[in-house]
């Protein structure tokens, strides 16, 4: 048994619609930022908070989730005393389909936990973009001397399913969720947890109950006015990505000045697992193309203005891109257009094709990973929801 | 295993100006984001060779960092190995001078490896070829060497060029070997790869340090010529030997075409590098980029024709970069113009700074420089 103050989880149980994005179906895999994954985000900052001992909740194990996180190298993991662990749920043979919430999954891998004996538990949601040391937190927690310490951003309107939070005197927080005024602060998704009281009332509450984070085990620990559970509040750039506008807006914001998040930063900061080489980015002398973001590999023949192209894509010529995300291996072929979309991985749309409308935009339509889009007339977003074709 | 390759990373040095005054040939930054020896470590590595040695002689230690384990090309893992062989001085030979030098000095090296074959290799060399082919043919052809040639113009290109010329009969079998003939139209030139037996070349080399003598291409391929059996085998497609600056610039400015990139980026032949790739290049609203090939982290306000920039490189507003190199973090001022000029990694072009070299004769700015 090795001592550790403090043992980080990180929940990628989350399904949702961005899946379709990427091929590995885990919400917080999906490409972003030019050449990363959202959940590089998480990763990194707990790499350069030099936390030791990280684990992934997951609830279902794709190949290609393992393979992407490898020995976590990539982060940093594979130093002396440091381990990164997928934790895979272990679901029951009756359950078909195994949706368990985040406590039940912490509850099964309680072992895990108490082999490391931490004071404290970090938990990280991972669809969130942020840069953020987490040392500042924990300090936080300690120096407050709190049972649970909540990470708090100002609300916005981009925090769609973060609760909402109120905070009382002292920044000690007296309501959270359902029961908590709305419009003030929400949750960003890093709570640090003293272990023992966890683990007592992991033991304690009947393992079948569906019960959230929030509303189960924080609600009930707010009953008890003694409970010491504070706020920190976190000023920096941060973003909630669970739904397909937050995708779109979250990277458009890296090619706006007043974003607050520069893609420069991400040099320093942000480290991602890069499997092949590629060749650096080729383009024509026939292109034209501004206020973009190009990763390797990408070959530019027509005329990309607004967009983020991540490694491999080729843009044919006449092809017009326009404020849109093209993920890896995307093709467009020559004279095609596409304006306010996101591509999933290796999409192809063949010559003429038109996604979307350059000037009339409300939704923003997606592609979905693998479909080859044949030339159809014109393809126009729906009024309620976005396009989706399936592969 | 059958074959063991040995690279040499330095050679040529004089005649590449600044660009190899603190570095090796094999650590010479080329393509946005390669050293140029990383085409023939993917070579090897794609051609399952298992084992390679690296001869070096002299400011060796951006090559060191740069190879690091072997890992980004395979090696260093179980029963694949990159070996860096220091000069081996003894008493009489600090600094060897030519091949057969360097080759005694990795005697030892080499009577410890259990290959079979041995490829000997420069590592200036930009193409994409498959080693087994090669030694394929030195098989079923029983020459006791084979030499990598292409069919290329013999012109003198530089005054320091120095070329192997090869003519051959109709299977292939080495007719001649010429040193240094320049002529008009097109011939055989030598790639400075050779295939041969483990025994054959200690024995060579073990034969070249009795007589003193240093060269591999003049001692033993043009003067041993009758007692040698010499096999060409030819390659087809594109391929570059970098050994002055204008070839530098020449090599480079071949990649700008999209037919020649498809010759040697292949996907099912990869060029790896351990270079690591940064962040996207972000291009602002207002540049202008026309046939260029651009690395990562680069960030482009002003204008770029015909040019390479590595990663990190950042262009400001209204400046113009036309037919030139400019490596790694290097910055070029507002309303800088540079023209055929090779900018080195980490320099500095001040504003409105204006810099024009010709075609032959390109501008190089050394390492660091503040212009």
């Amino acid at each position: 048994m090795r001592k550790k103050d403090c043992v980080a989880l990180i929940d990628v149980s989350h399904r949702g619609s961005l899946g379709l994005l990427s091929r590995d179906f885990i919400q917080a895999m999906v490409h972003y930022g030019g050449r990363y994954r959202l959940i590089d985000f998480v990763l990194s900052n707990c790499c350069r908070s030099e936390l030791d001992i990280v684990g992934i909740l997951t609830q279902w194990n794709p190949s290609a989730f393992h393979e992407y996180i490898g020995t976590g190298a990539s982060w940093g993991f594979d130093r002396l005393g440091a381990k990164l662990e997928i934790l895979p749920s272990m679901a029951k043979p009756e359950q078909e389909k195994c949706c368990s919430s985040t406590l039940e999954a912490i509850r099964e891998n309680i072992p895990f936990l108490e082999h490391y004996h931490p004071h404290t538990v970090l938990l990280l949601q991972a669809e969130r973009a942020y840069f953020m040391d987490y040392r500042g937190l924990l300090a936080f927690h300690q120096r407050n001397r709190a049972d649970v310490t909540l990470g708090v951003v100002s609300a916005g309107e981009n925090s769609p399913d973060c609760p909402a939070v109120t905070v009382g005197d002292q920044g000690r927080i007296t309501a959270v969720g359902a029961q908590a005024a709305s419009g003030h602060t929400n949750a960003m998704g890093a709570a640090v947890v003293d272990w023992k009281l966890l683990r007592r009332y992991l033991l304690q509450s009947n393992p079948t109950e569906t019960e959230d984070f929030y509303s189960g085990f924080l609600a009930s620990l707010l009953k008890n006015k003694e409970a010491r559970v504070f706020a920190c509040a976190f000023h920096g750039y941060w973003r909630a990505v669970t739904g397909v506008e937050n995708l779109w807006q979250g990277q458009m914001d890296l090619l706006s000045p007043q974003s607050g998040i520069s893609i420069l930063e991400f040099q320093d900061k942000l480290f991602t697992n890069t499997p092949t080489s590629r060749p650096p980015q080729y383009l024509y002398p026939s292109n034209y193309l501004q206020n973009s973001l190009v990763a390797e590999g990408c070959t530019i023949s027509g005329s990309v203005r607004g967009s983020i192209l991540f490694p491999g894509v080729t843009v044919g010529e006449d092809a017009v891109i326009g404020d849109s995300i093209l993920m890896p291996g995307c093709v467009v072929q020559p004279g095609a257009q596409v304006f306010h979309s996101i591509l999933g991985q290796e999409v192809t749309i063949s010559a003429g094709c038109r996604i979307g409308d350059a000037f009339y935009n409300d939704k923003v339509n997606v592609i979905r990973s693998g479909a080859v889009v044949l030339s159809h007339p014109a393809v126009q977003q729906g009024k309620g929801h976005p396009v989706y074709f399936q592969g | 295993m059958e074959l063991t390759a040995l690279l040499f990373s330095n050679g040529y040095d004089e005649n590449l100006q600044e660009l190899t005054r603190n570095r090796t040939l094999g650590s010479l930054p080329i393509l946005g984001q390669y050293r140029i020896i990383d085409f023939v470590l993917s070579n090897l590595a794609n051609s399952q060779v298992e084992e390679v040695g690296v001869i070096t002689r002299q400011n060796y230690q951006s090559l060191l960092e740069h190879l690091g384990t072997g890992q980004a090309w395979g090696y260093g893992v179980k029963g694949r190995t990159l070996t860096v062989l220091p000069p081996f001085g003894s008493k009489n030979a600090i600094v060897y001078k030519g091949k057969m030098e360097a080759l005694y000095g990795a005697l030892r090296y080499l009577k410890h490896s259990q290959a079979e074959y041995v490829l000997l290799s420069d590592s200036n060399l930009v193409f994409s070829l498959d080693y087994r082919h090669m030694l394929e043919c030195h098989r079923t052809s029983k020459a006791d060497i084979t030499i990598l040639a292409h069919k290329g113009s013999l012109r003198q290109n530089s005054p320091h060029h120095q070329n192997l010329v090869l003519e051959a009969d109709r299977n292939g079998q080495v007719t001649q070997v010429l040193i240094n003939c320049f002529s008009e139209g097109e011939g055989y030139v030598g790639l400075n790869t050779y295939l041969l037996k483990r025994e054959l070349l200690i024995r060579l080399t073990e034969q070249a340090h009795i007589d003193c003598t240093i060269s591999f291409e003049r001692n033993v391929l043009a003067e041993q010529f009758g007692a040698l059996r010499c096999q060409l085998f030819e390659l087809k497609g594109y391929a570059a030997m970098v050994d002055s600056v204008q070839e530098y610039l020449g090599c480079s400015m071949d990649f700008l075409s999209p037919e020649i990139q498809r010759q040697i980026f292949r996907p099912d032949w990869p060029v790896y590098t351990s270079i690591r790739p940064g962040v996207p290049v972000l291009y602002d609203p207002n540049c202008t980029v026309s046939n260029s090939l651009i690395a990562d982290s680069c960030k482009i306000q002003g204008n770029v024709f015909n040019s390479i920039l590595f990663q990190g490189v950042t262009v400001e507003k209204g400046a113009t970069i036309k037919n030139s190199v400019v490596m790694k973090n290097s910055r070029v001022g507002e309303n800088a113009v540079l023209e055929f000029c090779i900018i080195d990694k980490d320099s500095n072009i001040g504003n409105s700074k204006l810099l024009m070299g010709v075609d032959r004769f390109p501008v190089v700015i050394k390492k660091g420089s503040m212009v």
